[in-house]
């Protein structure tokens, strides 16, 4: 049987940036990811934690959905045209 | 948040659980000199239309427009879906409210018309009539009748007093046992109709904040005063409806209507609703036919509306077990108000209710109606209004049973079903201060409410139907 499986990883990782440059906002980056910065003093407040992981999962979530299924319904046009 | 955005013919929007996006499109060629759209893959859209996923549904209308407001319920699902910017409008969410409301009367006009279809009636739901079908489909065997001893025996722990006990047993509705009763609950309930054009506000606001129930009693009183030449047509009439016999001479402000019936038994219950008596009493007789009740002794419980019993009876006549019972509580406060009217002074109305309700509760209708005729000249104040409660009476006779036995014997007195269903399916979310209703939003709304009230949210979501059937059947 064939399937198609979802995989998902949240990462957190330390980073450099100054208050101009960092990622306040959900960003799309150039490897697909998306990504968003907070202030490491709050890296052990957990509300902060929550939100940054919310914040930055629902666009990729929505990006995510809407890449597949536009390559999905390609493909399958493509078996049609065949 | 953002009106629905314009995207190329070929993108395909969607409003979904985790928020807007749209599903970008491609155009392949299909060798024949034409083209094949990524889009006609998925569900059919129009115009400005998005996909409502099935997560979108349960969140934003089934736990979420029937609860609260549609600008509070988008400022939330906004806040949940992490999209304060591009995020869904409040029209747009009741937009596809209406959609969806639309989709489920939609549902049941049509399963009610296959169902009747099948049993060898009229397929337009609305204008069925079912005399036609009196020979071939009434029912085989007739429901038990409660007679003899236990009747008797009810009769006699009612403490039906000595002058009032032959009045009680020559009273015509027949006593069934309860667990063959399907009951039967049916009323309007209405909501303030929101106006075409909204000129700025003159100071004059106190119209449109008038008390709901007072306007409400006020079109429950018109309704019920019809003359039986009107009923027929207000069986059919639209949801709006505009009442102008308000005493203060202030203009009423117009109603939308819609019509709820409620069907209960072995403690299951299904919540309908339409626009028109005539559409929401045939959705019943399809319920009643797929399921099989139509055996059972059919119980409805009505508030007096005269148009009402008409249109009961020109779809359930056939069957011969059809009994429409006055709810006790209209009965009683009709008559309270009434007598407010006709007898001089609160003390003489008193005495003349409590006569009048001892009567009535022992189902002794021409002796109240004798009582009433019988009150002395110089203790009424408006003759009219006395005569306009005989009439009623007299309209009403063959629905009110002997209360006091049906009460022992563990029946339903009372419309209460209806209420309760009428408060969930409509008032407790479209009657508040400052709320105005399209007739088709008000049915709407009130239609997605029942998929939760009948407990067919699953059914609705993966299937997109709403059987006529108790949710443990289905």
């Amino acid at each position: 049987m064939e399937y198609e499986r979802v995989r998902v990883r949240v990462e957190f990782e330390e980073c450099l940036a100054t208050p101009e440059t960092n990622k306040a906002e959900p960003t799309k980056v150039s490897d697909g990811c998306f990504e968003v910065d907070f202030d490491r003093t709050l890296e052990l407040d957990i509300n902060t934690n929550e939100q940054a992981v919310l914040a930055v999962s629902y666009p990729a979530i929505r990006d995510a959905l809407a890449s597949e299924l536009s390559r999905v319904s390609k493909k399958k046009s493509k078996k049609q045209q065949v | 948040m953002s009106p629905v955005p314009t995207q190329p013919s070929t993108s395909y929007p969607v409003e979904g659980e985790v928020g807007r996006f749209t599903i970008a499109g491609h155009e392949v060629a299909d060798g024949n000199g034409g083209t094949l759209r990524t889009r006609d893959l998925f569900p059919k859209l129009q115009g400005r239309q998005l996909y409502c996923t099935a997560g979108f549904k349960e969140l934003a209308l089934l736990l979420g427009v029937t609860d609260a407001s549609f600008r509070k319920e988008t400022t939330k699902l906004n806040r949940l879906r992490r999209q304060q910017e591009g995020g869904i409008a409040p029209t747009t969410l009741r937009d596809i409210s209406e959609r969806e409301g639309a989709k489920v009367v939609a549902c049941w006009v049509a399963t009610a018309g296959d169902i009747l279809e099948e049993h060898g009636f009229s397929q337009d739901v609305g204008s069925c009539d079912t005399s036609s079908r009196a020979d071939a489909e009434a029912p085989s065997v007739a429901p038990t009748l409660i007679a003899g001893e236990h009747l008797n025996e009810a009769m006699a722990t009612a403490k039906i007093p000595e002058d009032l006990l032959t009045s009680a047993q020559a009273n015509p509705i027949p006593y069934d046992r309860p667990e063959d009763v399907v009951e039967i609950g049916v009323d309007a309930v209405l909501a303030k109709k929101q106006k075409e054009d909204r000129a700025r506000s003159t100071g004059d606001s106190s119209a449109a904040q008038e008390e709901p129930r007072k306007a409400t009693l006020c079109a429950a009183n018109s309704d019920q005063e019809q003359s039986p030449g009107a009923s027929t047509a207000a069986v059919n009439q639209p949801a709006e409806q505009v009442h102008e016999d308000r005493r203060d001479g202030k203009k009423p402000r117009p109603r939308v209507s819609n019509k709820v019936a409620t069907i209960r038994q072995d403690g299951q219950s299904y919540t309908m609703v339409a626009a028109t008596y005539a559409v929401v009493l045939t959705f019943v007789l399809a319920f009643l036919l797929r399921n099989g009740l139509r055996d059972r002794a059919i119980c409805f419980f009505v508030d007096g509306e005269r148009c009402l019993k008409n249109a009961i009876m020109a779809r359930f006549k056939w069957l011969s077990s059809v009994r429409v019972i006055l709810d006790w509580h209209h009965l009683d406060k009709k008559c309270g108000e009434v007598l407010s009217s006709a007898i001089k002074g609160r003390k003489l109305r008193n005495e003349h209710w409590e006569q009048l309700k001892r009567l009535l509760w022992y189902g002794a209708v021409p002796k109240a109606i004798a009582y009433l005729e019988a009150i002395d000249i110089t203790q009424i104040k408006d003759q009219r209004a006395l005569q306009s409660l005989v009439g009623y009476l007299k309209k009403h006779q063959d629905e009110i049973p002997c209360y006091a036995v049906r009460k022992q014997l563990g029946l339903r007195n009372s419309s209460n079903l209806v209420e309760k269903a009428n408060d969930l399916s409509v008032s407790s979310r479209q009657k508040h201060n400052g709320m105005s209703w399209s007739s088709e939003g008000s049915l709407g709304l009130a239609a997605i409410t029942t998929i939760r009230m009948n407990h067919h949210e699953e059914t609705w979501l993966d299937h997109g139907c709403m059987p006529l059937q108790f949710a443990k059947a289905a």
